[in-house]
Parts: structure tokens; sequence; C-alpha cells
């Protein structure tokens, strides 16, 4: 803990802390750590980073261009403030929290612009992750402001295993799946008791449709006991709800025949005046409980590297323990000293050299991914890559001015103010979604698999070589970057746009050469274009744009 | 003397150490025979209890039926059927069968006891000699495991319930063309989930009101819903009235009382209950829980009783069976 | 070498080893590509769970022994459960190991421990470590390619190339249709699409020189895949079967991946993985046995005398295998329940002696009784079967790992 009197800060801030104890891993590993990112490095992977997207041409010049020493950090705190931060946090926090997965009747599920939305909002705010937790398992669904919150039950069918593994791995990073059966033989520190202590919050629980409102709730009866047998010992357990480490949470004694608020039937979602859900949501987001502030630590960690610290990130557990102790630990003492502040985590992981490190091997050499000593080369999870393609394709740009045009025709009056609400570029983004949902399609893993899961696969590829929806992404059509490119008969002026376009770097000399070869029998606009159009394509196939690196 | 189906009492009840899943009184009501998960008979005499082993079987047995004046028909999961004749001190064996190269878990007889029915897990079905066991002829070869079987009174006709995915079906046939007269789909007994590809439903018992007027099939609404037998019209294929239970598992069986009501049995994972039903209203008569999962009924000849089986053990696994004798109350 | 002493080498290994087969580093594929028949793996998974009562080690009569029978096989004394008539015919061809303890009464888990041999995460798979392991140079077809239907439960799936990258996942094809998109968009002409191919090399190539190699190469190798899956695509094609062969390997969608199997080992894929779904019959384990084995009995059965017929059975290695048993308690729905304590699997083809059965279990089939076996056990036998050193190492990114875990060993008794 910090010193009396003094401020996290005042002792060391955290990227100060979290280099010294990395430099300090390296050298007892004897391992030689790579060299700092050039700027171009660092600025595609922080736009990847906090905004879940590559930067466009435009702000990629001006960062480059850039004097000022501390660029870095200013581009930290602007990526940071741009409403497309809460837009891609709303979006890795949907895979984080729901998975993927869907209800039973895929119809019954929340709406994923309300979800999203909702997630969005708590982002923009920065909403601590504790608040947000809170929220989420206090949520049955009636709550109007906070209604879609629901969605962690509603995609898990409200299904009391399903919510008591998914629970434990997701908040606290642990899988107890295996306790379902037995105290697990592999992992000592998970015994099955903890498995049905949290159980016992959620056992009550039950998906419930209201068909008049067209809406999923969470029902909750107001009676119900978890026991548990062991398949190979033959002691049997009685459990209240519990949080691994914690203490029994024994329910109050209420009066006969007024358990409910809502007594649950065929119409009535079931609501009692005693509800361990919410027991659940008090108990579980806090300081205390083993796990809760170490799990956010590690994905956060997990968001900026592409891995835990903790790997898999739901399993830590004695026998997977984590490969920078100290690191985390550090971490996880900063977000409760700083109410889970998640951007200031954020923030501080950004300005760490080991986070600017370059992915240009140290003396050609691969260090071991677990430490950290490279920029690690991780495929762009499938909503990166998505809205990437349409960045790099121009979609995105055009998409916003078509908006704006379209707007300083009708409400001339409104421009200024919409340019800053971020709610207005998400009702934006939702357009695009719409158009680009094949991408996601092809590029989603299964239900249940997490964002550091998302190899590059033969049906990933062959998408990219002969989807139709490609096709339309590399066509020179009208609106697209093909209209600047066609119009510059300078190949090294070219060469730059479109290598800032697509890699957010300048090229290399032997890069303008093979694009001035290919130039010079086009001599036209339309020449140009369509001589470009495959080399953009094969651009966007190679590796250094499928990767986040 | 008539009785009320409300009012039920236990007489007696045995325990028996495999769970129980067939019962059945013989025609003079003097014994009553159970079978379960091993290859015993269980016989007890009513009216003293005395308990008795009867051996001949090779697996589990399923299904029983009285035959006439003295027989009992009991049958197997490897397709042998055994007469029991139930005229002496204790049931003796009268004949064995092969009936089937796999499981049989239909088995009906007609009401003058003479021929008898035998529908096996490869969809095949049968008819038999009640006397000698000889068989008169293959029925029918049907693609889905038949799970029930009914022998209309008027003679001419057959019924079989099978459990084809997503639309279990009760057919009704001309015994002598051989011609189906009448199909019905039960899709509301189908617990099919495309996820498995398995049936987990199906119609698990058919019997028909003793007039041969109504077909009663017994199962499961939908892959988690109550415990449920459906009433049809025999002629006209239609839907008479549904006997829903709140008890979430499956009815497995349905038996009609003389006087005009029906008696379900059903189970759950832990639990069973069995209730009266009169098939022109909805709600049940009466209900009476038990510990272990319902598994079969059968009615005294006498009409004043009846028997039940049932499951017990810990939790979901049973151990062990209860064959248990009630009274009706005037 | 760990196991081997010199004394007990085998022809086998002394080819392996003199082809440089120790360390995967020195797997020299071209070494490999002397042998007149390269091995090939085919797993037929049975996925939920099988349960063993009802298929390879019947306890007919006994208190969990349910209700089939057990019927006589052509290997003298040993009998299987009566569902599985036509297996029981080529008994003599099989080898069945029956004490398996897993211990791992678990969908997920077991479904990633089996196929990986082992607890540890990140190791790849059964098929993706062997189309590593027996990958040769010229190699264009995936070297992995895992068959099923559609909608399944999600844990199917689980399992992948882990640390080996994703040349090595396993290409999934569900319900026998192709992979999507394997058609060169109309309207593209080939200079374009030259011109962009060589526009994608030659920017990986100079990203090479300075970056993490294995990640770069990994996603080369899915254009490789995929351009070799373009141009094969026929052999996707089950209406180049005749309808007589549609019927033998029966309509079911087992049956038709597994003919699909016998045809993508044909064109030279090494390591095919068919999911036969759903064994998990938590209800009415008896009906389900039935419609399931009844799939499995005719399918199986035609798959092995056709890879016989025609000569691939003596390199081809089939393993037969679920990721758990199914309990011998019956519950009150007449389910069997999750079970890894002692449970059976089998295998048949290259590398395995014909007409064993390993392992017994106890009178009630609730303990394994002797000759116990893990799950690294088989893991190391599938890979001796198959000529692989399985003491041998990964030596990958920096990083050593052993092929198949060290504290088990291959099964000497089911060996040929």
């Amino acid at each position: 803990m910090a010193g009396a009197g003094l401020s996290a800060e005042e002792v060391m801030p955290l990227h100060a802390q979290i280099d010294g104890l990395m430099t300090k891993d390296w050298a007892a590993a004897k391992i030689t750590p790579a060299a700092l990112s050039t700027d171009a490095e660092f600025f595609r992977r922080l736009n990847l980073d906090l905004n879940g997207v590559i930067p466009t041409p435009t702000e990629t010049r001006e960062f480059l261009d850039g004097q000022q020493a501390d660029r870095r950090p200013r581009a930290i705190d602007a990526l940071l403030s741009r409403p497309e931060y809460a837009l891609h946090m709303a979006r890795v926090f949907d895979v984080i929290l729901a998975e993927r997965r869907l209800p039973a009747v895929k119809s019954y599920d929340v709406a994923g612009t309300a979800w999203r939305g909702y997630l969005a909002e708590s982002f923009a705010a920065n909403k601590p992750w504790d608040v947000i937790v809170r929220e989420i398992l206090a949520s049955d669904g009636s709550d109007e402001s906070q209604a879609a919150a629901v969605k962690f039950y509603i995609a898990r069918d409200a299904e009391p295993h399903q919510l008591t593994r998914d629970v434990a791995r997701v908040f606290l990073g642990t899988d107890l799946q295996c306790a379902q059966c037995h105290d697990d033989p592999r992992f000592d520190d998970y015994k099955q008791a903890d498995y049905f202590g949290i159980y016992a919050f959620v056992s009550r629980l039950s998906f419930f449709r209201d068909n008049k409102l067209n809406r999923s709730f969470v029902g909750e009866k107001a009676v119900g006991d978890v026991t548990f047998t062991s398949v190979f010992a033959a002691n049997q357990g009685k459990t209240d709800p519990r949080l691994p480490g914690g203490k029994m949470i024994a329910d109050p004694i209420m009066e006969k025949g007024k358990e409910y608020v809502m007594a649950p039937s065929a119409t009535a979602r079931g609501v009692p005046v005693y509800s361990r859900r919410k027991q659940l949501a008090a108990q579980m987001p806090r300081a205390e409980t083993p796990g809760f502030s170490r799990n956010l630590g590690n994905r956060l960690w997990a968001l900026m590297f592409g891995r835990g610290l903790v790997h898999p990130l739901d399993l830590h557990h004695a026998k997977n323990p984590p490969s920078h102790p100290a690191v985390l630990a550090a971490i996880e003492q900063w977000l409760v000293l700083h109410h889970y502040d998640i951007k200031g985590c954020l923030r501080e992981i950004a300005l760490t050299r080991c986070y600017q490190m370059s992915g240009e091997l140290p003396g050609g050499a691969e260090p071991p991914v677990d430490a950290f000593a490279v920029a690690a080369m991780r495929a762009l999870t499938p909503e990166q890559m998505r809205w990437s393609l349409l960045q790099a394709t121009g979609r995105i740009e055009a998409n916003f001015l078509r908006t704006l045009e379209q707007l300083k025709k009708t409400k001339p009056a409104e421009v200024e103010a919409k340019l800053k609400d971020w709610s207005w570029r998400k009702d934006g983004y939702e357009l695009l979604e719409k158009q680009s949902s094949a991408v996601i399609a092809a590029f989603s893993p299964l239900p249940g698999t997490d964002d550091s899961k998302v190899d590059p696969v033969v049906d990933h590829t062959l998408f990219l070589l002969n989807s139709p929806k490609i096709m339309e992404l590399v066509k020179a059509s009208p609106g697209t970057p093909f209209d600047r490119w066609a119009a510059m008969s300078d190949p090294v002026a070219l060469a730059e746009d479109v290598y800032l376009s697509i890699f957010n770097r300048r090229p290399i000399a032997e890069e303008t050469e093979e694009i001035a070869r290919l130039m010079t029998s086009a001599k036209t606009p339309k020449a140009r274009a369509e001589a470009l159009q495959p080399l953009v394509w094969g651009l966007l196939l190679s590796a250094e744009f499928r990767f986040n690196h | 003397m008539p009785v009320s189906p409300a009012k039920s009492k236990l007489l007696i009840e045995h325990k028996h150490d495999v769970p129980l899943m067939s019962c059945v009184f013989s025609p003079n009501g003097r014994h009553l025979l159970a079978g379960g998960r091993d290859s015993g008979v269980v016989c007890i005499e009513v009216a003293s209890g005395k308990k008795t082993l009867l051996a001949g079987h090779e697996s589990w047995v399923g299904e029983m039926a009285r035959a006439g004046d003295d027989l009992v028909l009991t049958s197997d999961y490897t397709g042998c059927v055994i007469a029991w004749d139930c005229s002496g001190e204790l049931p003796a064996l009268r004949w064995k069968l092969p009936a089937h190269p796999s499981t049989v878990r239909a088995l009906a007889v007609s009401a003058d006891g003479r021929t008898f029915a035998t529908g096996d897990r490869d969809g095949n079905v049968r008819l038999w000699q009640s006397g000698d066991g000889k068989m008169m002829r293959e029925f029918i070869k049907n693609e889905h495991p038949i799970y029930g079987l009914a022998l209309h009174p008027d003679g001419k006709r057959i019924i079989t319930a099978d459990r084809r995915p997503q639309k279990p079906t009760i057919q009704v046939w001309d015994i002598s063309s051989g011609k189906e007269l009448l199909k019905i789909e039960v899709p509301e007994l189908s617990g099919y989930r495309r996820v498995e590809d398995i049936e987990w439903g199906g119609i698990r018992s058919l019997t028909l009101s003793p007039d041969g007027s109504l077909i009663l099939v017994s199962g499961r609404a939908g892959y988690d819903g109550p415990a449920t037998t459906l009433i049809y019209e025999t002629t006209s294929g239609k839907l008479h009235r549904k006997l829903s239970s709140t008890l979430k598992g499956f009815c497995y069986s349905a038996r009609c009382h003389r006087d005009g009501w029906v008696m379900t049995a059903s189970g759950e994972l832990a639990k069973g209950e069995f209730r009266a039903w009169k098939t022109d209203q909805d709600q049940s008569l009466a209900d009476t829980a038990t510990a272990g999962p319902c598994t079969a009924l059968d009615i005294h000849p006498d009409s004043s009783r009846f028997a039940i089986t049932q499951a017990i053990g810990k939790g979901s696994y049973p151990e062990t069976g209860v064959l248990a004798i009630y009274e009706w109350q005037a | 070498m760990r196991h081997s002493t010199i004394a007990s080498i085998t022809r086998r290994e002394a080819i392996a080893r003199t082809l440089g087969l120790a360390g995967a580093a020195a797997m020299a594929p071209s070494a490999l590509a002397t042998s007149p028949h390269r091995k090939q793996l085919l797993v037929l998974f049975l996925s939920g769970g099988a349960s063993q009562l009802e298929t390879w080690d019947p306890k007919p009569g006994t208190k969990f022994g349910g209700p089939f029978r057990a019927i006589n096989t052509s290997l003298d004394g040993v009998r299987i459960g009566e569902l599985l008539p036509r297996t029981a015919k080529i008994m003599h061809r099989l080898a069945v190991v029956r004490s398996v303890n897993s211990n791992l009464p678990d969908h997920e888990k077991g479904h990633y421990a089996i196929q990986a041999g082992r607890l540890a995460p990140g190791y790849p798979v059964l098929g993706s470590a062997v189309a590593k392991l027996l990958e040769q140079p010229g190699d264009i077809l995936p070297g992995y390619i895992t068959l099923r239907r559609d909608g399944p439960k999600a844990y199917t799936d689980t399992g992948d190339a882990g640390f080996l990258g994703a040349k090595y996942e396993g290409v999934r094809v569900i319900n026998g249709l192709p992979p999507d998109n394997l058609i060169v968009p109309a309207g593209i002409n080939a200079a374009a699409l030259q011109t962009r191919d060589a526009a994608r090399r030659a920017a990986d190539e100079r990203f090479l020189r300075t970056h993490a190699r294995s990640p770069i190469n990994g996603y080369g190798t899915t254009f490789d895949q995929a351009s070799a899956l373009m141009q094969r695509r026929e052999i996707f094609d089950l209406k180049a079967e005749s309808p007589k062969d549609v019927e033998r390997y029966g309509r079911h969608d087992f049956g038709q991946n597994c003919m699909l199997a016998r045809r993508l080992l044909e064109a030279g894929v090494p390591c095919v993985r068919v999911v036969h779904f759903d064994w998990d019959a938590h209800q009415d384990n008896f009906y389900w046995h039935q419609m399931r084995c009844a799939e499995f009995d005719r399918t199986f059965v035609t798959l092995l005398d056709d890879l016989e017929q025609r000569g691939m059975l003596e390199h081809t290695l089939v393993v037969v295998t679920g990721e758990m048993g199914r309990t011998p308690q019956i519950n009150n729905f007449g389910g069997r329940d999750h079970w890894g304590r002692a449970w059976s699997m089998a295998m048949a083809g290259c590398g395995i002696k014909q007409g064993v059965v390993h392992g017994m279990t106890n009178d009630l089939g609730t303990e394994v009784k002797e000759d116990e076996v893990g799950i690294g056990d088989l893991f190391h036998t599938y890979l001796t079967a198959l000529g692989i050193d399985s003491s041998a190492d990964y030596h990958l990114n920096g990083q050593t790992n052993p092929v198949a875990d060290p504290a088990a060993g291959p099964i000497k008794a089911v060996l040929a």
C-alpha cells in the first residue's frame, strides 16, 4: 500500500512501477526487450487498442509530423476522450460480458443496440467497474434506465449453472465448472463448495418472457436451498450464498405469505422481497472479493497486450499463476486506490515503455510470449477487423461526411453540437454496422470464446479472398479513396497516401518503387484506379494489416 | 360398491431391492406382479402380503398385462415374453417366447384375452395367441420404436403409438386388412431438440377407455413441461381432453376405471405423484405426492384398489423400488 | 529419448531416429516422404460421451448393467453390447481399451483434455499435433479437417492448434458442405489476381524481415490452404459417390461425414476428425444409445471395410473415443450422467495390434480394476502407432514443449 499521507502517484505513478518491475523480470530471465516503437507503430497500435480501429491517413500524418515531445501522452489522452473510445469499449465489454452468447430463443435477446448503448454510455461517463458490475448483476430488466444491463443474464437464459460458471469466469477470472461434479482434483483451490456458494446466489433465477411487453426479464423465487453431493465422497453439504473466500449470507426470516413483492406466475416474473441476486450485486464488486480487482487488471492488460498476465483470462489458479505477479499486484492496487477507474488504468498502461515497445524483434530473437518483451503480434479481433477494413477503404469518413453534408443542409444550427456529441457518432456507426455484418459473421469465433482466441484461420482468408462483400470494399467506386488516388499522378505522393491509409505509416523506398512500377502504364485517373485496385487488395490481405503489432 | 376417485388409502407398501417400472394384478386379483431394473418378477399375494420372486426373464421387465381368466403376460428388454398361469397358489410359467429380437416396450391384450400384441424398439408389431404363444401374424413394420399398443374391444382394430422425432404418432389400424384407418400426430408430447437430434419425449404409454371410444396417450408436454395425458376420440381422432399435471416430468402410465374416471402415474427426477381425473374436466380430482417417481400403475379387477410402482433413491439415482397398494374409499 | 532403451528399439523407431525424428526442430519432413505410405489419422469422436456399458464394456445382469445383453464377437471370449452387432463381427480387427480413467466428468474440459492428451491448456489437439508432426514438404491441403453437423453445443469444437498456430487449426466442414467462399468472385481477371497475390507476398516478405515469424507464416499458410481448397473443392462433392454407397454409409449426418472423411483421406488430408453427435444421454439412455449405436455400428464397419479394401487401413490409424464415459448409476429418467473414472475407447489400423482388449473394470463397472490408462497414455499410443516419437519435443517460438505428457507413456499392449 502507498505510504501514509502519500497518494500512489506521489510514491511512483503506475506506469513507472510497471516498467520498473518488468525491467527487473527481464533482467532476471536474461531477456533483452525490444527497442521503443516508432511513432507509426505506436500510433496504429494505440488507435486499435483504445478506439478499436486503425487511424485515418489525416490523423496519422498529423501525429507523425507532430514535433511536441509529449505527443505520445497527448495522443493517449486524445483517443481516450473521443466518442470512439466509449463505442470501442462497449464492443470489447460486450464480448467480455456476453461472450457472443445468445438466449435459446434468439429473438428474446436484449436488443444489441440497447445493450451496447448502455455500455457505451457507461464508458463515456467512465463509470467505475464496480458500479457497472453492480448494475449488471442487479438488473432484472425492469429498471428503465438500465434495462439493457440484464443482457448478462438473458444471454445465458438465466440458467443457474451457466451463470455460476460465468460469474466466476467473467468477474473473478476463475473457472469453477468442473467443481460442479466434485472437488476438482486438478486445482486444489477450486472447491466444490465455492461453486455451489455462487450457485446459491443465482439458483432461484429463471428466464421470463413478457409477451405483452415483448421484453425479457429475470424472475426470482423467494425459496429454494442449494445442497450438493460429491460424486466421490459421500459428504453432502448445504450452502447459503457465498463468494469464494467470503462468508455465507443467510436469508432473513420472512413472514409466511409475505415473501414476494410480486409472486411468480405464468404472467409475472417473480420479485421476492429478499433477493439473493441483489446480494450478489452488492457482494461481488468489492475490493474485498478475492479476484475481483485482479480480474479487471488482468483483462485491461490483455486488452492492451492481447494476452493476460494470467492466461487464459479465466483460469487463475495455483498452478497457473500470473507471469508477472508484482505487475498484476501493482495494477490491482492502483485500481482499488482509484476506484476502478478503467480509463485511468488504460492510460497508465499505454504510458508504459512496455506498451510502447516495438514489434521488431530484439536482435532477431523471439522472446517467450509471456515475457512481454516485444510488442505481440496479435490478430485483429473481429470488431477491429471490421472497422479497420472500413477505415482503410475510406468508408467511415465517407459515411460521416455524407451525414454531415446532409445535416449542414437540413439543420445547420446543430452541426457544431452534433460533432461533439458522441451519440451522434454512435448512430452513424450503427448504419455502418448493419452494412458490414458479414465481416463479423466470417471472423467471429464460437460463443463462449474470448477475443484472445481469434487467430486467423483459412475460413477468414477465403472470405478476404473471395467473398463478394470484400469485392465491394476494394472496388474503385466513387466516394472512396480511389477518387483521391486516381487523381494523384505523382507515384511518390500516391504511395504515401496508400500506405498511410492501409498500414498507417509512410512507405519505404521499395514500396514506393513498387507502386511507381505499377503506375507506369496507367496514365489516366481511371487506369490508375484500375491498376491500384489489386495492390490495395493485396495490402489488405497482408499480415501487416491483419495483425495488431 | 361405488368408490370415490378422490379418496384413497395406502393399504400396504412393499420395498423391493431394485427400482420398479411395471405392475399388474392377476386376473383373479389374488396376486400383484411387478418388474423393474433386473430380470426378476416380484409377486405379492395381495391378501397376505407374501412375497415371491419369479425367475424366467433375461433382462428388465418393462411391460405387463392380464390375459383372460388365468394369465399374466410379461415382457422384457431382450424381447422375451412369458405367460404366467395365475390360477394357482403361485404364478407358474406356462410358456416363454423369444417374441422379438430386441426390446419390447409395448404389450396389449384383447378384450377377450385370447390375443395379444407386442411392439419392439425396431418398430415391429406382432400378434399372438395368448393360450400357447403362437404367432398369428407379423403386423406392422414401423420405422420408429413402438411405445404403446392397444387392441380395440371391437376386435377389429389395433392402435399403436411410436416415438418418432418431433411428431410422436398414434395410428389406428384395421387388423384384417392391415390398413391404416387413422393417424394422429401428437407434437405436444414431443421433446425433440435439434441440438441433440434426439426425441427426449414421445408417447410413453397408451391405453383405451373400457368401451374403446377414447385413446389415452401419456408423456411430457415438451422438453421440460409438465406430465401430461392427452385423450383422443378413437373414431374421429379429435382431441377430447388434455390432462395436465403441475409436476414437471413424465406421465408414465394412465389407466381407466370402470366408472369412467382416469388414474395417472407420473415422475420427475426425484419425486412423483399419482392423480385421479374425470375425462371431461381439466383439473384433477385428487393428487398424491410420492417419495420417488411413479413409474406404473394398475387397477385391481375388483375396481376398488390400485397398485403403484416407484423408484426410490438419493437424489436422482434410484437404488430400490416400492410397490404399493391403495384402496379407494366410498 | 526418454522412454526406449537401445535394446528395445523397434524397426519403426530405428527408422524414425535415422530420419531425425528425435526433436521436432529436426523433424525433417523430406525424410518422412521416403516412407512408401504416408501415415494418416482418422478420429471418430463420440461427442457428449458414449456409455461404455452399452458399447465396449457391457455388464449384463449386474446392478448398473442396464437392460441390454452382451453378444459374442469375432474374438474368442470377448463380448460387447448387443447394440453393436456389426462391430462385434470385426472385433478381431480392433484394439479396445476398457480401462480409461480420465477423471474428467465434464464436456468442455474433456473435449480438450482427451484430444490434447493433457490437462494443461494451450497445447494442440490430436489432429493438429499429428498434422504438424506428419507434415511433408509440398503439402497443400490443410493438415487437419474436422467434420460435423451444424448446431451442436459449443464444446464440440473445443480444442485447436494451441501454440502450433493457425496453420494447424482444424478446418471445419459443417454438414458436409465445403467451406464458404471457395470460388473466385466473378469479374476479376487473372492478371489482377496475380498482382494482388504478388503484392501480398511482397508485403509479407518485407514485414518478416523484422517481425516474429510464426504468426506471419501461420497466416501465410492459410492462403496456401485456401488455394488448395479452391483447387480441390471436388473432394467435398459427395454427389460423386453412388447412391448405393450413400446408403451403405447411412443417410444420417455421421454416415455422410464418414463417407466424406474417406474421400478426404484418399485425397491426402493427413488428419480427419468426424464428430458423432450427440451421446449425452442424461435421459432415456437406452433409447438414446439404441439410436446412436445403430448409426455408429453400421457406418463404422462400412468405413473400416472400405479403408481396408482400399489398402488404406495399414497406414491409417482409426481412433474411436468420446470425451468421457457415462455413469454406471442410472438416474430416474433412465439416463446415465457424466463419468470419467472408468470407460472405454477403441482403435484400429496403422500401428495397432489387432484383436486386443486391454484393461478391465470391476464387476459393477464403477472403477478400473486392471491396467489403468490415462489420457496421456492414449495420446502417446496414438503418436507411437503413427510412427511418431512421442518423447520428442516441440521447439517453437523459443519454447520447448513435450509432444506428449512426459509423465505418461504409450500402451505397449495395444501397439503392433
